[in-house]
């Protein structure tokens, strides 16, 4: 990766510092376009950008990153356990230089802000985290004031406080093995040599609660970052405030999938509180947008055993008995921590629409 | 009450469990309390023969009297809770199948078994039955991959395996922490104190769940490490042996609060014993009564 940086910049240097010396890419002397033609300058980078990003995102495969060895050490964790730290793919680098030299300025270009929330929400589909922190902060730098990019933000602090970032064994990296199957070159000699990307579970929701409160404050309307700050009050303790958040996204929210999680979550904190009819009510309106889905049922379920009702707590169980590969589809709760909401394809269909104008 | 009174009455006069004539019945009230007991010697050797009067249980530190104590008349229900997550496969899928077949090949005619396995999903592969070719070809066919759902099962295979007339015995085998569930651990360990399902869990790793530790002993079960699969059907048959030798008390609790958390002791009168039972029980649901 260095190798390929170092010639990125040679590219980038400045042929005629006298004449322009802080755009260097209007030296080149093979530019066909001419140093005035600023548009299309900005349109060849952005669609770069989003070329490099395509590579990046068709690069990653499901059991981790398969790049020749060359391109450096990486981890994947996978089911809470370690196999090394992620250097990723030099494409997401590569596209971020590649707008920051947009013109007048990348952070009052509206495009290059989309572009940012885009690929966000695309390495956080692929969880690749060692990607999307420093695609985050360079997009935040840029942008401070997106909603969005604020929730992504919350989101990674979120998702760093779960067993299965935690137990990943990057904290005791002797432990660290690969998984089979292991596309990954070199993992348990990285795992010793890197620094735990993560803090205490305790330490990332309260970085979380400080950045969804800080979507909310320039977007009040952004539900999910609403719906997940609750989901982080309720993991510390505060399941009356978790209450209030929920039943504030709910009001608004009319889209299923985010009235989904308000609501399952909005079951937990109120059983969490001994309100057994307002649990009830939640989960039943959760299961009723995805009937096949085994939370809400498996909530449901508790609250009928806890009251003494076997029969209806063995019921709600039958949702079961459905085959592991479609049950795998049919519950979004498993999704729920690389889920944002547009979702990625949404959000790339837009942006590609939005370039071809 | 008294029709039910007459069934535990004549449950005792019969004599000895081993010479009821049909499987005993335990007390339909819903106020009474079934304990799951395993008692060893100095030599940490299940203890045998042992008679209702030759216990002695303390509820909140109150005296009771037991009315009933079986063992191995009572038909179990055993539901298996197996982890097919993204870190067990190849060998070691084969190694778990291995010892899920010995614990089915371990129990007897009036038993039942039921298979759940979990990864993000979890899976009712076998509901319980007595026809055990079922249950085999279902461990046979499991397969899974992806998060841990560790809880969710748990809670599942507690609730599934309970019966007025039999003995629930759950084995979990994860090799991780919970990485997936929706339910609450806190949440599963309270539903454990209401049911009289007894959890033992088999880990292999470091170090076993903290949840699944909590969980096995609130019901009175204990963890299992093995340092790999390879362990897990001699681990998986030693349950089963253990569970066996257990006894199951019955009692009408008498003297202490009608509902919330009691406190649990169970020892034998007159004689040097270790008992492991659960630590107590939360009053005020059906406890150890499926209907």
């Amino acid at each position: 990766m260095n190798d390929v940086l170092d010639e990125l910049k040679k590219l980038l240097e400045p042929v005629d510092q006298v004449e322009r010396p802080d755009t260097p890419l209007w030296s080149l002397p093979l530019y066909p376009y001419g140093v005035a033609d600023v548009p299309s300058l900005n349109r060849m980078l952005k669609r770069a950008a989003i070329l490099h990003a395509d590579v990046a995102f068709f690069n990653h495969t499901e059991s981790g990153y398969s790049l020749p060895p060359d391109d450096g050490r990486y981890t994947v964790v996978t089911d809470g356990r370690t196999v090394g730290v992620v250097a990723g793919t030099f494409h997401w680098e590569v596209g971020r230089r590649l707008l920051d030299q947009v013109r007048p300025s990348p952070a009052a270009d509206d495009d290059v802000r989309l572009w940012y929330e885009v690929t966000s929400a695309m390495l956080q589909r692929l969880e690749d985290y060692a990607g999307l922190v420093p695609h985050l902060a360079r997009a935040r730098e840029l942008f401070p004031t997106d909603a969005a990019l604020a929730l992504y933000d919350g989101t990674v602090h979120e998702n760093f406080a779960e067993p299965s970032i935690q137990n990943a064994g990057i904290k005791a990296p002797q432990r660290a093995r690969p998984v089979s199957p292991c596309t990954i070159y070199d993992c348990r000699d990285s795992a010793a040599r890197q620094p735990t990307p993560f803090d205490s579970p305790d330490r990332e929701r309260r970085e979380a609660e400080t950045l969804f409160r800080q979507a909310l404050r320039l977007d009040p309307a952004l539900s999910e970052a609403r719906i997940r700050l609750a989901r982080v009050l309720g993991l510390q303790g505060r399941h009356a405030e978790a209450v209030t958040e929920l039943q504030r996204a709910l009001s608004a929210e009319p889209r299923p999938l985010l009235r989904y999680y308000a609501l399952g979550l909005l079951g937990r904190e109120q059983q969490t509180l001994g309100r057994r009819d307002s649990a009830r009510t939640a989960y039943e309106q959760a299961s009723a947008l995805y009937p096949a889905a085994q939370s809400p049922r498996l909530g449901l379920s508790q609250l009928a055993r806890d009251a003494g009702d076997h029969v209806q707590a063995i019921a709600q169980l039958d949702v079961l008995r459905e085959p592991a590969a479609s049950a795998a589809q049919s519950d979004p709760w498993w999704s729920y921590s690389r889920t944002h909401v547009p979702d990625v394809v949404e959000l790339v269909g837009m942006l590609v629409e939005r370039w071809r104008q | 009450m008294r029709l039910v009174a007459c069934r535990v009455s004549c449950a005792i006069l019969l004599g000895s469990p081993v010479l009821l004539a049909q499987t005993p019945t335990f007390s339909s009230r819903v106020d009474a309390v079934r304990v799951d007991a395993l008692v060893t010697d100095g030599r940490q050797q299940p203890v045998l023969g042992l008679k209702a009067e030759d216990f002695e249980v303390l509820d909140d530190g109150v005296p009771q009297r037991v009315d009933l104590a079986v063992s191995e008349r009572l038909p179990l229900h055993v539901v298996l809770a197996v982890d097919l997550s993204d870190s067990v496969a190849g060998e070691r899928l084969a190694q778990i199948r291995a010892a899920g077949h010995a614990v089915i090949d371990g129990l007897k005619r009036e038993d039942q078994a039921a298979l759940l396995t979990f990864s993000a999903a979890v899976s009712l592969r076998a509901a319980l039955t007595a026809d055990l070719a079922r249950v085999r070809a279902a461990i046979d066919d499991a397969s899974g991959g992806g998060d841990t759902s560790l809880v969710d099962a748990s809670y599942s295979a507690l609730v599934l395996g309970e019966a007025d007339d039999a003995r629930a015995l759950v084995i979990v085998f994860s090799d991780g922490a919970d990485t997936g569930s929706f339910l609450t651990p806190a949440a599963v360990l309270s539903t454990a104190a209401r049911t009289a399902a007894v959890v033992y869990g088999v880990s292999t790793g470091d170090a076993p769940s903290a949840f699944l530790a909590d969980l096995c002993r609130v019901t009175g079960g204990r963890v299992l490490s093995v340092q790999s699969t390879d362990k897990l059907r001699e681990a998986f048959l030693g349950i089963l042996e253990e569970f066996r030798q257990r006894y199951v008390l019955s009692y009408v609790p008498r003297g202490v609060a009608k509902d919330g958390w009691h406190r649990l002791d169970v020892r034998i009168k007159s004689r040097r014993a270790t008992v492991k039972a659960r630590p107590g029980y939360l009053a005020g649901s059906r406890f150890g009564s499926a209907r």
